[in-house]
C-alpha cells in the first residue's frame, strides 16, 4: 500500500513588491508598485497590497494609476532578480524537501510525501514555512493536497481554510480559471455556464476535450490525480571538493606534490563520473600556524586528466609557502563544463601513416589543448592570444586579439561584438572582396612626418619619416576610403584614407590619413603608419 | 663502408657530432667517395628514426625545392630566416606547407608593436582561426615557449619572432640565437616532429646554429601593384647540402601563385 503523495504549493503573491521592500522597508507602509514597458505604453507589473487597497491593479497603464493615486511610488520591475529570489527561496525550502519544484514566477511546489512526521505533521509543516517565509518578509499563501496541480489551484484559488477531505470535494467550488488552463479554454467554459470545476465532474471527458481542448481534460484529470503529474525538482549539485587532512604536519615539496597527486586522482575520478571536465583549480593548503595559501590553474578546454592538471601545479607548486607545515590540503574545482568520455587516442595512428606527413598540431587536438595549458601556466593565459575574427570597416578592430581562454573555436560567437563574424564557423571570417591587407598592424598608428609632392598638401608623399628614419618613396597605390562606424556609440574614429606606400628598398608600409581635415597650423602630422606588409 | 654506415646509425649520435664519421670516411678509407652522395646515405639514416623525420614541406617555390636536400623545407627540424621580410616569407611557408587544419604557435615578445593582422593573414591563406600568438615578457621565456611547443609535437609549427623590431636598413637592434640555444631547438623539434621558425629580422650578427637551413629574405619592389609580395631571397645555409651562389626574386601575385 503506497502512502498517498503529499504535495505543498506555496503562492508568493507580493513577491515582485515584497523583493523590493525588503530592502527599503519604508516602501512597505504606502502604496508602492513596479512597471514594464509593454507594447510602447508603461504599465503596472505588481502593486503592494497598500496599493492594492487603493484601487491599483497590475497591467493598469502608469497613466491611469498616477491619475488614480498620484502618491504611488513607481519602481521598473527586475524580474531576473525576481527569479534569482524566488531560486533561493527554492534552495532554501530543501530544508523541509529534497522535491523543490519552481511554480511559475511567484510560486514554489514542494514534494513532501513522507516528510510532514519530520515537522509534526503536514499541515504543521506548512505553518511552520508560511511562518518562516512570513519571518523574512514575504507573504505567503499555501495549500496541501495529493496532487501537484490540485495543490496549486488551492493556494491561487482557494479560501485557504478546508485543510482535509476528499480532494474531489475541496475542489469543487474552485473557478475553473484555477486548472491554469488557457484563458479561452476558461472564457468558453463561462459562456456555457460552467463556472466552477465541480461543474465539469459530471460532464463526459471526451465531449468536453472536443469543445475546449484536450490541454483541459488533461489538466483535470492531473488535479484530480487520475493521470500522473511530476515535479521537476532542481538536481542537486555537490560542489566539486576534495579535502585531505594529515595526522602530522607535511612541509616537503615532495609530500605537497603527492597528497596534490591523490587530491587529483579523487577529484578527476570525480569529475569522469559526473561526465565534467574542469576549467578551473583551485589548490588551498591549511598552514599549522592557521594561515591558508591557495594556487589556482585554469586550463583553456575543459580538462580531467590528472597528469596534464598536475603538471600545471607542478610548474608553479614550489611557489606555495608550506610554512611550519601543513594540517590539510583542499583541491576545489570552482568552473567546471560538460565533458564527454573521449576516447584514448592510440599511439600507434602517428606512427603508422605511411604516406603523408604526420598528423600533429590538428584543429582540435586535445594536445594542443594541453599545450596551451602548460604554456598559460608559466606565460600567464592572458598572454596567449587568438584573433578574434570580427567583422568591422575598423582596421583596429577588425583584428582584434583575445585571450585563449576566452575564446575558443568551438563557438566563434563573442560578446560584444557585432556577431557578423561568428555563428558559422565554416563561413569566411573575412568578406573575400576586401582589398589588400597588410600582414601585420601597428598596434597604435604611429605619426609620420612626410613631404608632399604638392606643396599645400593635397598629393601623394615622396618620401616620409617615420621612427626616426627616412624613407624614399617610389610608389603609392591606393587610396582605400574606410568611414567609421557612426552606429556604434562613442566611435572618435574619423574617415581615413589608405594608401599602400612602397619605398625605393621594396618596403611596403600601409599608410592612411584624414581627408577633409587640413590642418593648417601644422604641415606634418595629416599621415599615420598602420600596417607593414610582410 | 656498409658496416660504418650501421654503426653510426645504431649510435645515433647527438647532432654536434653527426658530421663526424663522414671525416672519418674520408681519412680512414682514403676511397674516392663523393661526400655529397655519403651526405645523402646517412641523410638517410638519420631519418629513419624520430617523428616526422626526413618529411619535407614544399617552399611553394620549385626552384627553392630543388637547392634543399629533401626537396623541400625538412621538418623536424629547425629553420632561421632573418631580414626585414622574413615574418611575411614564413606565413608565406606556412600558407604554402601546412593543411588549413593544423595549428601554429606564433612567440612574440612583448613590447613589439607591430603584429599580426586577422584580414592579413587570411589573405595570405592562413586561417587566423587555427593560430595562437604567444607573448613572452623575454627571450629566455620565448625559447623556452618555443622549446616546449616543439617537444610537445602538437603544433604543425612554431614560429618564434626573436627581435622587438624588424631593421629598417638601419643599426643592428637584434641579438642572434647563440649555438647551445638552437641546438635545444633543433633536438627539441627532433623530438616532437613540427616545424621551428626563427625569425631574426632585427639583423642580428650571423652565429653559428644547428638550424637546418639559414635564409635571408628581403623586400623587393612589386613588379606589378596587383601583386601580393615580392622578395629577394638568398639561401646563407643548407645542413646536409650545399648551399646555392645564387639569389632568388620571388613574386606573389593576387591569387597567391608564385613565380620567379
Amino acid at each position: 500500500m503506497t502512502q498517498p503523495r503529499s504535495l505543498i504549493s506555496l503562492w508568493l503573491p507580493y513577491l515582485a513588491t515584497e523583493r523590493v521592500e525588503r530592502r527599503d522597508p519604508a516602501l512597505a507602509g504606502v502604496p508602492f508598485a513596479t512597471y514594464v514597458e509593454s507594447r510602447g505604453q508603461m504599465i503596472l507589473a505588481a502593486v503592494n497590497p497598500c496599493a492594492a487597497g487603493a484601487g491599483l491593479t497590475p497591467g493598469m497603464s502608469l497613466a491611469n494609476a498616477r491619475a488614480l493615486y498620484p502618491d504611488v511610488t513607481l519602481r521598473r520591475a527586475d524580474p531576473p532578480a525576481e527569479r534569482t529570489v524566488l531560486e533561493s527561496l527554492r534552495d532554501w525550502c530543501v530544508r523541509y524537501t529534497p522535491w523543490v519544484a519552481l511554480d511559475g514566477a511567484d510560486g514554489l511546489l514542494l514534494d513532501a510525501t513522507g516528510c510532514g512526521h519530520l515537522f509534526g505533521g503536514d499541515e504543521a509543516m506548512l505553518t511552520d514555512l508560511a511562518e518562516r517565509l512570513d519571518g523574512i518578509g514575504f507573504t505567503v499563501r499555501g495549500a496541501r493536497a495529493e496532487t501537484p496541480r490540485a495543490a496549486v489551484a488551492l493556494a491561487r484559488f482557494g479560501d485557504g481554510a478546508a485543510a482535509g477531505g476528499i480532494l474531489r470535494e475541496r475542489l469543487a467550488p474552485l473557478p475553473v480559471e484555477a486548472l491554469g488552463a488557457s484563458v479561452e479554454a476558461a472564457a468558453g467554459l463561462h459562456r456555457v455556464g460552467l463556472h466552477k470545476i465541480g461543474d465539469l465532474y459530471a460532464l463526459p471527458r471526451s465531449s468536453l476535450a472536443t469543445r475546449f481542448g484536450l490541454d483541459l481534460v488533461t489538466r483535470l484529470d492531473r488535479a484530480l490525480g487520475d493521470l500522473p503529474d511530476a515535479i521537476s525538482p532542481k538536481p542537486h549539485a555537490a560542489p566539486y571538493r576534495v579535502r585531505l587532512s594529515f595526522p602530522e604536519p607535511i612541509g616537503t615539496p615532495e609530500d605537497i606534490a603527492r597528497g596534490l597527486h591523490r587530491l587529483l586522482t579523487r577529484m578527476t575520478a570525480r569529475l569522469e563520473r559526473g561526465q565534467r571536465g574542469c576549467r578551473r583549480l583551485t589548490l588551498s593548503i591549511y598552514r599549522a600556524d592557521g594561515d591558508v595559501r591557495s594556487l589556482t590553474v585554469g586550463v583553456a578546454r575543459a580538462a580531467r586528466d590528472p597528469h596534464h592538471l598536475a603538471r600545471l601545479f607542478a610548474e608553479r607548486l614550489a611557489s606555495l609557502d608550506p610554512g611550519f607545515g601543513i594540517d590539510s590540503m583542499v583541491l576545489a574545482a570552482p568552473v567546471v563544463e560538460d565533458m564527454k568520455a573521449e576516447q584514448r587516442e592510440s599511439r600507434l595512428n602517428g606512427a603508422s601513416e605511411g604516406n603523408g606527413r604526420t598528423r600533429t598540431g590538428r584543429e582540435g587536438d586535445p594536445e594542443f589543448y594541453r599545450l596551451l595549458d602548460r604554456l598559460a601556466a608559466r606565460l600567464g593565459g592572458g598572454r596567449l592570444l587568438r584573433i578574434d575574427p570580427l567583422r568591422s570597416h575598423l582596421p583596429e578592430r577588425a583584428g582584434r586579439f583575445v585571450s585563449v581562454f576566452q575564446s575558443t573555436n568551438a563557438e566563434p560567437t563573442h560578446a560584444g561584438g557585432t556577431g557578423a563574424g561568428g555563428g558559422d564557423p565554416e563561413a569566411p571570417p573575412w568578406p573575400a572582396e576586401l582589398p589588400v591587407r597588410p600582414s601585420f598592424l601597428l598596434t597604435m598608428p604611429e605619426p609620420v612626418e612626410a613631404e608632399d609632392s604638392r606643396p599645400e598638401g593635397e598629393g601623394e608623399p615622396t618620401r616620409f619619416s617615420w621612427r626616426g628614419r627616412w624613407h624614399e618613396v617610389d610608389r603609392v597605390m591606393g587610396p582605400e576610403r574606410l568611414s567609421p562606424e557612426w552606429w556604434r556609440p562613442n566611435d572618435e574614429a574619423r574617415l581615413r584614407d589608405y594608401y599602400r606606400v612602397e619605398s625605393r628598398t621594396g618596403q611596403r608600409f600601409w599608410m592612411y590619413r584624414n581627408p577633409l581635415q587640413r590642418n593648417a597650423n601644422t604641415a606634418t602630422g595629416d599621415w599615420f603608419m598602420h600596417g607593414l606588409f610582410g | 663502408m656498409e658496416g660504418m654506415l650501421n654503426r653510426s646509425a645504431s649510435l645515433r649520435a647527438p647532432t654536434s657530432v653527426r658530421e663526424e664519421p663522414l671525416n672519418e670516411a674520408h681519412a680512414e678509407g682514403g676511397r674516392r667517395v663523393l661526400p655529397a652522395d655519403l651526405r645523402r646515405k646517412i641523410a638517410a639514416i638519420e631519418a629513419s628514426g624520430g617523428k616526422g623525420a626526413g618529411r619535407c614541406l614544399s617552399t611553394g617555390v620549385t626552384a627553392l625545392d630543388a637547392s634543399l636536400p629533401g626537396r623541400g623545407l625538412a621538418l623536424a627540424a629547425v629553420h632561421e630566416i632573418q631580414g626585414s621580410s622574413a615574418a611575411g616569407f614564413a606565413l608565406h611557408l606556412l600558407a604554402s606547407g601546412l593543411s588549413n587544419e593544423e595549428c601554429i604557435l606564433w612567440c612574440v615578445p612583448e613590447g613589439r608593436r607591430d603584429h599580426l593582422y586577422g584580414p592579413g593573414l587570411w589573405q595570405a591563406g592562413i586561417d587566423p582561426r587555427r593560430l595562437v600568438v604567444a607573448v613572452c615578457r623575454d627571450r629566455e621565456e620565448m625559447l623556452w615557449t618555443v622549446e616546449e611547443a616543439l617537444k610537445s609535437g602538437s603544433v604543425a609549427a612554431v614560429v618564434a619572432q626573436m627581435d622587438k623590431d624588424r631593421s629598417w636598413g638601419g643599426p643592428v637592434s637584434g641579438k642572434p640565437v647563440d649555438l647551445t640555444a638552437s641546438r635545444r631547438l633543433q633536438l627539441a623539434a627532433e623530438a616532437g616532429g613540427g616545424l621551428g621558425i626563427i625569425l631574426s629580422e632585427g639583423g642580428g650578427a650571423l652565429s653559428p646554429s644547428a638550424a637546418a637551413t639559414r635564409w635571408c629574405v628581403d623586400p623587393a619592389p612589386l613588379s606589378d601593384t596587383r601583386d601580393r609580395a615580392c622578395w629577394q631571397i638568398a639561401l646563407l645555409r643548407v645542413r646536409g647540402g650545399a648551399v646555392p651562389d645564387k639569389d632568388w626574386r620571388v613574386r606573389v601575385d593576387r591569387d597567391g601563385r608564385v613565380s620567379i
